[in-house]
């Protein structure tokens, strides 16, 4: 559908235009950017679909393939090239989900790889937890040995010195 | 207090080691990912923009 040919033509300020030679004046207008009425409201129904994200265009483009097909001809070429490419946004759809997946698996990856040092942190802490007790419960023990071994030295010592004590009661009643 | 330390640690460490056999390379760059997923965002965005342009918008 070629509508600059068959419908009053708008330029960019969106004006209507008269001309007995639409077909003649319509190239060279469009090269100045003029539209045809038509073509404006497809654009306008194109702009409104634009507005979705880039992935719903990517899984399904056949809308902006029909108002391309719509418009074909009737734009300039540099923003016919540029619609074309998003009409046609839908042939990356392979590359694009595979990329967005990739990059999901990567995220949830890094997440797992975050609490699983988390995770291994708290045993960590655990483990030095545990051989701090197991130190200062051997370092006990020892303290405990020792003065056990003091008490009874200590008691032996008494014992000698009640001992003493009594012979010398003793010898002096 | 210890041994309830030491089953927590063990549980912990075998929690860690789960997660761990789940951790895979993931195929690719991030960077070329980025680039596609780009490329097409900027697609859109040119589109959206001629159209603006073409409109006076």
């Amino acid at each position: 559908m070629f509508f600059r040919n068959k419908t009053p033509l708008i330029s960019c300020s969106l004006s209507p235009l008269t001309s007995d030679d639409e077909g003649e004046e319509a190239s060279s207008l469009l090269a100045l950017g003029a539209i045809s009425v038509e073509v404006q409201s497809e654009l306008e129904d194109l702009l409104s679909l634009l507005q979705q994200n880039t992935a719903e265009l990517v899984d399904n483009s056949d809308l902006a393939k029909v108002i391309f097909k719509a418009i074909h001809g009737g734009v300039p070429t540099d923003v016919e090239e540029a619609l074309f490419q998003a009409a046609h946004l839908e042939s990356r759809q392979l590359q694009y989900q595979k990329a967005t997946q990739l990059l999901a698996d990567r995220a949830a990856q890094a997440q797992l790889k975050e609490e699983m040092l988390q995770v291994k942190s708290i045993a960590d802490e655990k483990h030095k937890s545990i051989g701090n007790l197991q130190v200062s419960g051997a370092e006990l023990k020892q303290k405990i040995t020792d003065l056990s071994t003091k008490r009874e030295a200590l008691l032996a010592e008494l014992k000698q010195v009640e001992e003493a004590l009594t012979q010398a009661k003793q010898e002096e009643s | 207090m210890i041994k309830g330390l030491q089953q927590e640690r063990d549980a912990q460490a075998h929690k860690a080691l789960l997660m761990k056999k789940k951790l895979k390379p993931v195929e690719g760059s991030a960077n070329e990912d980025t680039k596609e997923i780009e490329e097409a965002n900027q697609i859109h965005l040119r589109a959206i923009s001629a159209i603006q342009t073409l409109l006076n918008l």
